[in-house]
C-alpha cells in the first residue's frame, strides 16, 4: 500500500487528512510485516500507529496496556467513534463477561483487542489467541518493560515469551518516553529483529517551557496567583498531593469566581469520571491535580500546565507537560521550582519503600496467609502501605505470583527461607529506590542548568533537536504574557446555580413522559 | 461549644463507629464499616455493634482521607489505640474526651439527620448496582433521543452497560426514554425536594456535565462527606419505592433488581437455596465442593441478613439462651471469651450463630437486659 493509499484509509476511517509525525513510517513498517519500535509524545497519536493497520490487516491486532481504565477508555473512545469490533480483557471483568468476550474474541468477532499482560502470559490463553491468527502485536507504554523505566512492570518482563507464542506477528512497541537504555531494552526484551525506529522530539514547538525558581509557599502562591489570573485556559495545575490539590483547588476558588476542581486518586470513581467530563467540555478553567490526572484526558486545546510542586522526575515532568498544546496551537509549560518540594518528593519516594527490618515480619505474613490481594484498606498497619512494592518484587524473585490489575497473591514456596528472600527484596528495593532518587535528581539537574532547557531534553532522552522555535524556553526567554487570555478572565463566567430538578431533568430527557 | 467542634462529619463517622465497636474491634474494622465490605467479619460486626446506619457511607477510594481522620481523632485524645483485639491487634477504644465530642460536635447532628433512613445492609446494593445503571441509562437515552450515538460514558462499570444494552435491545429509544423520565418524576416527587436536586444534578447527558460531591457541597455550603451520604441515601429511596410498587415502577423496579435475599453473594446465594430445599450444612458443603467453615459463613450471614431465616434448624435453644446469658453477662460480643464463659465446649459457629439472634421477650413484657444501642435492627438508635 503506498502512501496515497494510506492517506485514502486515514480519512476513511478516522476523518483526518494527513499524519502526525511519524505515524506514517511506523504503520508502513508494520504493514510491510516488520518490527517498530515508536518513541512518541503524548498527545501525538500513538494510538492511531496500531488503530488503522488493525482494520487494514487480516486477523486481530493485540494490544497489551498496563492499565485496566486506560483499555476501557480506549476502547470507550473508539466506539464512540463507530469503531465496532474492538474490546478489552483484563482481570477487572466478571468471569462470565470475560468468557463471552474470548469466545466472541477466537470466533473472530474483534479486530482490536486490548489485553493485560497477566492474561497474555497464560500459554493456553496464547495458543488459542495464535489459532484465531494475530495480524499485529502491540506492547503500549513499552517503556514498562526496562527495569530502568520510571514504571517498570514485573509482568512486562514475560511479554518476549509471548511474542514467540503468538508465532512471531509484527511487533509495534510505543511510548512516550524512553531514554536510549530504556530503548535498548525493549528492543532485547521483546526480541524485536532489525526495528524500524522513530524517534520524535520529546518536546513539540508549540510548547513553551518556563520556570520560575521560588522559595516558601508565600512566593510560591504569588506567582501562581499571577499567573493563573492572566493565563487563558483551559489547564492543569499539577501538585504533588491529594490534600494540596484540593487546598490549591480551596484556595483557587475564594478568590476567583471561574470553575475549578480537584482530581486525585482517593476520589470516588464516579466523581473522577465527572471531572473529567467537565474538563473535555470545557466547562472548568483549571484542574488541580496529582499525576492521577492524565490517564484518560483527550484534550487538544489545554492551554497551560503548571507545576505547583516538581513531580518525581523528568519523565514525568515531560509526560504531564506535554499535555498542554496537543492541538498544535501556542502552550505554556511552567514549573515552579522550590527546592524544599525536592525534599517533599525525596520523602514521598522513601515513603513507598519499607523499613528494611520491616520486611522479615511481613514476608512472613504474606507466606503464611498463602495469597490474598494487596489492598491498601489495611488502615491500622502502616507496613501494608508498602505490599503492592514488596510483591511485585517477591513476583521478580519467583517467590509469588502476583496480579498487579486486581492486586491479587499468591505465594508459591511455603518453604522459602525469609531471611534470604528479605535480603534480596531489599537489595531490589534499594535499587529501586536509588534509581527514583537518581530521576529526581536528573530533573533538578534540569531546572538548574544552563543553556537552552529543550536541547536538554532532547539530550535526555537521546531525541533528534527539532527546530528551535520563537517561544523555546526560560534559558532562551519565554514571556509568558504573550499567553494572556485577550478575551480576559470575563470570557469563562462564573458557575451558575444549579437548576430544579424538574427543570434539569426535562433538558436531560426532552421527550413527553409516558403516561404511567 | 468546645473543641469538638473541629470534627468535621468524616470524624465524627469514625469515632461513631469505634464507639459502636466498644474497643472491641481495630481500626480497619472501623474502615471496613464506613466502606461497606462485604465479608462476612463486617457484616457481623454491623449486625452485632447495630452499625446499619454508618455502613458503606463512604467510598472505597477514601482510605486516605479516614486514615487520616484516624490519626487526628488519635492525636486529638478522642481515640486510644492501645487496646488489644482478638488476635492480638490493636483494638481502639473512644476516650471519655472522645465520648463527649461525640455526643456534643455539631457534626454528628448533622450526619444523623442525613442518614436518618439509612440501612446499609439493606441500602447499599442501591449505590452499588442501581445508581451506576441510572446514571449510565440517563446518559445514554440523553445522547439517543437527539440522535447522538458517540459519547463517552460516565460509567465504567460492566454490569451497568450490560444493563442499559439489555434495556434497549428491541425497544424504541424515545419510549424508554419517556418512560423513566415518568418514572423518575414520580418517584423524586416523593422525596425531599433538595435530595431530588442533588441527585438530578449528579446526572450527565447530552451536553450537560453532571455535579460532583464537592461541586454540590460547595453550592450548598455543606461538606462532600455529607453530599455523598445525601446522595447515597436518594437513590435508597428510589429503590425502596421501585421495589414498593412495581407496577408503577416496572423500569426502576428492574434495574434495581430485587434479590431473594439482599446483599448476599451469589456464592452464599446458592448455599441458601439449598439449605431451604432442607439440606443441612455438610450436605452443602459435599453437593457444592466447598469446605464446611464456608457454608457455616454462609448460614451466618445468611442468618444475619434475612430475619426470617430459621436458625434453630441448625443450634438447639438451650445453647441459644447459654451463649445470649453470657453475652449479657460479659457485655461483649468477643467469640472466645463467651466461648471460654461456656466452658470451651459450644462451636464458634454455634455462638455466632445464636448472637444473629436476640432473645425473645419474656411473657409479660420484661425483656432481657440488651442495651439498646447494640440492637438496631432497623437502623435506628440513640446515639451513643
Ligand atoms: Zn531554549
Amino acid at each position: 500500500m503506498n502512501r496515497a493509499d494510506l492517506c485514502a484509509a486515514l480519512e476513511r476511517h478516522f476523518g483526518y487528512r494527513a499524519f502526525r509525525p511519524g505515524q506514517a513510517e511506523l504503520i508502513e513498517a508494520v504493514l510491510a510485516g516488520r518490527d517498530a519500535l515508536g518513541v512518541l509524545a503524548t498527545g501525538s497519536g500513538k494510538s492511531l500507529c496500531y488503530q488503522l493497520p488493525a482494520l487494514l490487516l487480516n486477523g486481530v491486532c493485540v494490544v497489551v496496556s498496563p492499565l485496566i481504565a486506560l483499555m476501557e477508555d480506549q476502547v470507550a473512545a473508539l466506539r464512540a467513534r463507530g469503531f465496532r469490533g474492538v474490546t478489552a480483557l483484563h482481570s477487572g471483568l466478571d468471569p462470565a463477561e470475560r468468557r463471552r468476550r474470548e469466545e466472541r474474541l477466537f470466533a473472530g468477532a474483534y479486530r482490536l483487542v486490548y489485553v493485560s499482560p497477566e492474561r497474555l502470559v497464560q500459554p493456553a490463553f496464547a495458543q488459542r489467541l495464535a489459532r484465531a491468527g494475530v495480524s499485529l502485536f502491540v506492547v503500549d507504554e513499552a517503556h514498562c518493560i526496562s527495569q530502568w523505566g520510571h514504571e517498570f512492570r514485573p509482568d512486562y518482563l514475560r511479554l518476549g515469551q509471548v511474542v514467540h507464542a503468538l508465532g512471531r506477528p509484527p511487533t509495534l512497541a510505543l511510548t512516550a518516553t524512553a531514554p536510549p537504555p530504556v530503548q535498548e531494552d525493549i528492543v532485547a526484551v521483546l526480541k524485536m529483529r532489525d526495528p524500524v525506529r522513530v524517534i520524535l522530539p520529546v518536546n513539540r514547538d508549540n510548547l513553551a517551557f518556563d520556570c520560575v525558581p521560588v522559595e516558601g509557599e508565600a512566593q510560591k502562591q504569588a506567582v501562581l496567583a499571577e499567573r493563573l489570573a492572566r493565563l487563558a485556559g483551559p489547564g492543569i495545575v499539577y501538585v504533588a498531593t491529594r490534600e494540596a490539590a484540593e487546598a490549591f483547588c480551596t484556595w483557587f476558588s475564594r478568590r476567583d469566581g471561574r470553575p475549578a476542581a480537584y482530581f486525585h486518586g482517593g476520589m470516588p470513581a464516579d466523581e473522577r469520571a465527572r471531572i473529567l467530563e467537565q474538563f473535555r467540555a470545557g466547562e472548568l478553567f483549571v484542574v488541580f491535580a496529582t499525576n492521577a490526572f492524565g490517564m484518560g484526558i483527550d484534550k487538544p486545546d489545554v492551554r497551560f500546565v503548571l507545576h505547583a510542586h516538581a513531580p518525581a522526575s523528568l519523565e514525568a515532568y515531560v509526560q504531564e507537560a506535554g499535555r498542554a498544546g496537543r492541538d498544535g496551537a501556542p502552550a505554556y509549560a511552567c514549573l515552579l521550582y522550590d527546592r524544599a518540594d525536592l525534599a517533599l518528593q525525596q520523602r514521598l519516594v522513601v515513603s513507598e519503600y519499607p523499613a528494611e527490618g520491616a520486611l522479615v515480619p511481613l514476608l512472613a505474613r504474606l507466606r503464611a496467609q498463602g495469597e490474598g490481594a494487596a489492598c491498601l484498606d489495611e488502615v491500622d498497619d502502616p507496613e501494608m502501605r508498602h505490599l503492592s512494592a514488596v510483591v511485585a518484587q517477591l513476583e521478580l524473585t519467583g517467590a509469588m505470583a502476583y496480579d498487579p490489575a486486581t492486586g491479587t497473591w499468591t505465594w508459591q514456596d511455603a518453604k522459602a527461607d525469609l531471611d534470604g528472600l528479605a535480603k534480596q527484596v531489599a537489595r531490589r528495593l534499594r535499587a529501586r529506590r536509588a534509581d527514583r532518587l537518581r530521576r529526581l535528581r536528573a530533573l533538578a539537574a534540569w531546572a538548574e542548568g544552563e543553556g537552552c532547557r529543550r536541547a536538554a531534553l532532547d539530550r535526555y532522552f537521546g531525541s533528534p533537536g527539532g527546530e528551535k522555535p520563537a517561544a523555546c524556553c526560560w534559558a532562551c526567554g519565554v514571556d509568558w504574557t504573550a499567553y494572556a487570555d485577550a478575551a480576559g478572565a470575563a470570557s469563562w463566567g462564573k458557575r451558575t446555580a444549579p437548576m430544579g430538578w424538574r427543570q434539569r431533568l426535562a433538558q436531560l430527557l426532552p421527550v413527553t413522559p409516558a403516561a404511567t | 461549644m468546645g473543641a469538638w467542634a473541629r470534627l468535621d462529619p468524616l470524624h465524627w463517622l469514625v469515632l461513631r463507629v469505634a464507639s459502636g465497636m466498644a474497643g472491641e474491634r481495630t481500626a480497619t474494622a472501623v474502615w471496613r464499616v464506613l466502606a461497606g465490605h462485604r465479608g462476612i467479619q463486617t457484616v457481623q460486626d454491623v449486625c452485632w455493634y447495630g452499625l446499619r446506619r454508618y455502613y458503606a457511607v463512604v467510598d472505597g477510594t477514601e482510605g486516605e482521607a479516614v486514615r487520616r481522620r484516624l490519626r487526628e481523632l488519635v492525636a486529638w485524645g478522642y481515640l486510644d489505640e492501645g487496646g488489644r483485639a482478638d488476635g492480638g491487634r490493636r483494638s481502639i477504644t473512644v476516650t471519655d474526651a472522645g465520648a463527649r465530642a461525640l455526643r456534643e460536635a455539631p457534626a454528628g447532628a448533622a450526619v444523623d439527620a442525613v442518614l436518618v433512613t439509612w440501612d446499609g445492609l439493606r441500602d447499599e446494593r442501591a449505590w452499588r448496582v442501581l445508581y451506576p445503571r441510572l446514571l449510565l441509562a440517563v446518559q445514554t437515552l440523553s445522547h439517543l433521543v437527539r440522535g447522538q450515538t458517540a459519547f463517552v460514558p460516565v460509567v465504567r462499570a460492566i454490569d451497568a452497560q450490560a444493563w442499559v444494552r439489555a434495556l434497549l435491545a428491541g425497544r424504541s429509544v424515545a419510549g424508554c426514554a419517556a418512560q423513566l423520565r415518568a418514572e423518575l418524576e414520580q418517584v423524586l416527587d416523593g422525596l425531599p425536594p433538595r435530595l431530588a436536586d442533588m441527585l438530578v444534578a449528579s446526572f450527565s447527558g447530552c451536553g450537560l456535565s453532571g455535579a460532583t460531591a464537592q461541586q454540590l457541597a460547595a453550592h450548598a455550603g455543606a461538606s462532600p462527606v455529607l453530599v455523598r451520604a445525601a446522595l447515597r441515601v436518594a437513590v435508597a429511596r428510589v429503590q425502596e419505592a421501585a421495589r414498593r410498587e412495581p407496577r408503577r415502577f416496572p423500569l426502576l423496579h428492574n434495574m434495581a433488581e430485587p434479590r431473594p435475599c439482599e446483599g448476599l453473594s451469589a456464592s452464599a446465594e446458592a448455599t441458601r437455596a439449598l439449605l431451604l430445599r432442607g439440606l443441612d450444612p455438610e450436605e452443602v458443603a459435599r453437593r457444592r465442593g466447598l469446605r464446611l467453615a464456608t457454608v457455616e459463613d454462609h448460614v451466618v450471614e445468611i442468618a444475619l441478613r434475612d430475619p426470617t431465616f430459621d436458625i434453630f434448624r441448625f443450634l438447639d435453644r438451650a445453647t441459644h439462651e447459654a451463649v445470649w446469658a453470657a453475652r449479657c453477662r460479659l457485655g461483649t460480643v468477643r467469640l472466645r471469651a463467651i466461648r471460654d464463659a461456656l466452658g470451651g465446649t459450644v462451636s464458634y459457629f454455634a455462638i455466632r450463630l445464636a448472637l444473629t439472634r436476640p432473645p425473645r421477650a419474656r411473657a409479660g413484657g420484661e425483656s432481657v437486659a440488651v442495651p439498646a444501642t447494640q440492637w438496631g435492627m432497623s437502623g435506628g438508635m440513640g446515639k451513643g
